[in-house]
């Protein structure tokens, strides 16, 4: 019997770890689509309390999917990430349920995406450091929106959200390679990455997270184009005066920087505090990977120790101070950066 | 054996604090970072925590998809500051809230004294803000006031020590990340034994990590009276008084409780080559004075007689010493309304009234510790054209 179980457990494991890897869609049609949005004369596109025909015939838009139940405590319904949800454990990019008040205080602890809350500012229309034109308007049909041209995830050329993500959760996404939404980190159209192995959707601890690519200069990013394929490079597309090489705008390529640096490799140098990142020993030893203030890696084929970072190799991304979609803190910050900056001194190591 | 053990123990516990302690951070502990909870520290901005670095720091030049207030011109600046890093003597970043109770960024405003206000315990003295100290003298004042040009400062650090063309010239003399207030959040109030802080850095020392270059006069080796070893420091009276003492108003006078400022000033002043003054402007003496103050009289340089203290004024005639001055005994370190070289008003526990370069009033300053004086008739000389720092010697004897 304990033999039986040595032999069929690492198969058990290995077919778990490939659905968790592998966001390829599975299963019956029908659990996502509908030919005609009836079925026993019952409304079948109802996903997400939606109701109505969906583009690319599904069941739900992204929010009718993706938040299924907002006021459910699970983050993860039927391998569906749940992006809004009232559970206590946030996904890797937050939880959109900090905005969902509609209150301006919660308002700038995440993207306002539109079909989800408003964003009552109007000063944050066009994005803020917006580079490229993106046309995003604080309400109407340009307003923010997950996907698609005025949205972050799918085909940044097509208008309509869930046409944009045509096709994208039946790729194989086995190889990551930005060619297409369906083969882009997140189906972020252009990005790389590694998404989590172990615990889906989730930063669990330094063990056990995703692995963001960074890159150690800016480049110009485009409205839909990312520089160098990183995710500080995609920010950019609708953030470009805050990441970019404009030396206007952010200084150019070294000190004095007039915005905080990203793509920028953490320095290593002895004169310098940031070799101390995170309690590290100083110059180029590894410390341990912060949750508080992640960096990314500059070759996602080549990392040595995900629970590790190298200052001198690894990079500075907007992911180190941001979450992606909402955080419970102000400008979406990773910790509660009003009140401290428990974060800031993860680099910043003489300032504690 | 128990005993070894303990021993060893408390040996590797010593090593690992000493070695943290190495590398510890300061900025919470200084008079912008609230130095340790006791003050405010910087506030601009109600959305953050006293203290805060996005209170001088914008990460991306916006807040709220605006650049808060100064946003003229609205554009990103060095090091992420909220407004121009340094254009002119007047116009600089510190300056956006170091310019007194009324008109800066600062949260309830930002009162700073001079030293003989704070040392000297001249609390007479109404200038209450740094700006104000460096609007006296050229280029901003005629020549009847006097203050450090920040400009030639900036030139003279450019590619020392670390520091860059885009550096700060107020950073030459303090770590804005360090720098404590002495006393901290207490504008009105003189030094005093319980209120210490430490404000400077050596310039030489500028961004070094080590714990014990961050501030200077705060550790062992940084004193006048480190300084004063084989001499005699005597500290000069408070104002009014002739029985306590600057800087902090006790009766220490052996300079203990002073930073070793001789050691900070000559960083700069005794540097090779010298700084150049844009207030000197004939060529080729634009260049200060190299200060030896080891070759002084006012230094370590044995006084010209052994028997002259009947000559001085106390507290400086006890008894018949090697005396060595510290700079801050005769300077302002920011600016005074005294004629040149940044003169104190007050020196030694008196006024001065050094408003042009007369005998009379040099006389003013060095009677405050000298009997003697020169007659002004026929000619009138003042006690600088032959008494200044890097005088020639006369015979074996620095005149100065």
């Amino acid at each position: 019997m304990k033999k039986l179980l040595i032999y069929i457990l690492p198969i058990i494991f290995s077919l778990a770890l490939c659905i968790q890897v592998n966001a390829e869609v599975t299963g019956n049609c029908v659990n996502c689509h509908t030919m005609h949005n009836s079925q026993g004369d019952s409304d079948m596109a109802t996903y997400g309390g939606t109701s109505g025909e969906n583009s690319c015939l599904t069941r739900g838009d992204c929010i009718g999917c993706h938040a299924y139940d907002t006021s459910g405590t699970v983050n993860v319904v039927n391998l569906i990430p749940q992006i809004w949800h009232n559970g206590a454990e946030d996904l890797a990019a937050g939880n959109f349920k900090y905005i969902s008040t509609d209150t301006d205080a919660n308002d700038n602890k995440g993207h306002n995406v539109f079909a989800i809350d408003q964003e009552g500012d109007a000063s944050m229309f066009p994005s803020p450091g917006d580079q490229h034109d993106t046309g995003i308007t604080q309400t109407g049909d340009t307003a923010l929106t997950c996907a698609g041209k005025y949205g972050c995830h799918g085909d940044p050329d097509v208008a309509d959200e869930t046409t944009s993500m045509k096709g994208a959760h039946h790729a194989d996404d086995s190889t990551i390679d930005g060619l297409s939404p369906g083969t882009s980190y997140r189906f972020l159209k252009g990005v790389l990455g590694l998404e989590n192995p172990a615990t889906a959707w989730q930063n669990v601890n330094k063990d056990d997270h995703n692995e963001y690519k960074g890159a150690a200069n800016q480049g110009t990013s485009s409205r839909a184009s990312p520089a160098n394929g990183t995710i500080s490079g995609f920010c950019a597309e609708c953030h470009g005066f805050y990441h970019g090489s404009l030396g206007t705008e952010t200084g150019g390529a070294a000190s004095p920087w007039l915005r905080h640096p990203t793509d920028f490799v953490l320095p290593s140098i002895i004169s310098k505090e940031y070799q101390y990142y995170n309690g590290g020993a100083g110059g180029t030893a590894a410390a341990d990977y912060s949750m508080l203030a992640p960096l990314a890696r500059p070759d996602l084929a080549t990392i040595t120790s995900t629970s590790e970072i190298n200052p001198g190799t690894d990079i500075i991304m907007c992911l180190s101070c941001h979450g992606a979609h909402a955080t419970k803190y102000y400008k979406l910050m990773r910790w509660d950066n009003q009140n401290n900056m428990s974060g800031c001194v993860i680099c910043h190591t003489s300032k504690n | 054996m128990n005993n070894m053990k303990t021993i060893f123990l408390c040996l590797a516990i010593l090593i690992l604090l000493v070695g943290s302690i190495s590398y510890a951070g300061t900025y919470l502990d200084s008079a912008h970072g609230t130095q340790n909870d006791s003050i405010a520290g910087v506030s601009r901005l109600s959305s953050y925590t006293d203290g805060h670095c996005a209170h001088c720091h914008e990460q991306h030049a916006s807040i709220g998809g605006d650049e808060p207030p100064p946003d003229l011109p609205a554009s990103p600046d060095d090091y992420l500051l909220f407004s121009d890093n340094h254009t002119g003597q007047t116009v600089n970043f510190c300056f956006d809230c170091h310019r007194g109770p009324t008109g800066g960024y600062q949260t309830g405003g930002l009162v700073n004294r001079s030293y003989s206000y704070r040392a000297g315990g001249w609390t007479s003295d109404t200038l209450d803000d740094i700006l104000q100290a460096f609007t006296y003298g050229p280029p901003t004042s005629p020549t009847s006031s006097s203050s450090h040009n920040l400009d030639d400062i900036k030139l003279f650090i450019t590619d020392k020590w670390g520091y860059s063309a885009n550096s700060n010239p107020c950073t030459a003399c303090h770590n804005p990340h360090a720098a404590q207030g002495d006393p901290a959040n207490q504008p009105n109030s003189t030094k005093s034994i319980i209120t210490r802080g430490w404000p400077v850095t050596l310039p030489s020392k500028h961004g070094s990590l080590i714990s014990t270059d961050i501030l200077w006069g705060d550790g062992s080796g940084e004193k006048m009276s480190d300084y004063a070893t084989g001499y005699t420091y005597q500290a000069p009276y408070r104002f009014g008084s002739t029985t306590h003492y600057e800087p902090d108003g006790s009766t220490t006078t052996d300079g203990t409780n002073l930073t070793d400022y001789v050691t900070f000033c000559t960083d700069c002043h005794h540097y090779s080559s010298p700084p150049v003054s844009t207030r000197l402007t004939i060529p080729p003496d634009t260049n200060l004075k190299d200060i030896v103050w080891a070759n002084s009289i006012h230094g370590g340089e044995d006084s010209w007689n052994r028997d002259d203290a009947i000559e001085r004024k106390a507290p400086y005639n006890a008894a018949e010493r090697n005396y060595v001055l510290a700079c801050t005994d005769c300077h302002e370190p920011h600016g005074s309304s005294n004629y040149s070289y940044k003169i104190r008003k007050v020196v030694n526990g008196g006024i001065t009234a050094v408003n042009g370069n007369t005998n009379a009033d040099w006389d003013t300053l060095c009677s405050r510790c000298h009997t003697k004086t020169h007659e002004a008739a026929p000619v009138d000389h003042p006690c600088i054209n032959c008494h200044y720092h890097g005088a020639p010697f006369n015979a074996t004897k620095s005149l100065f």
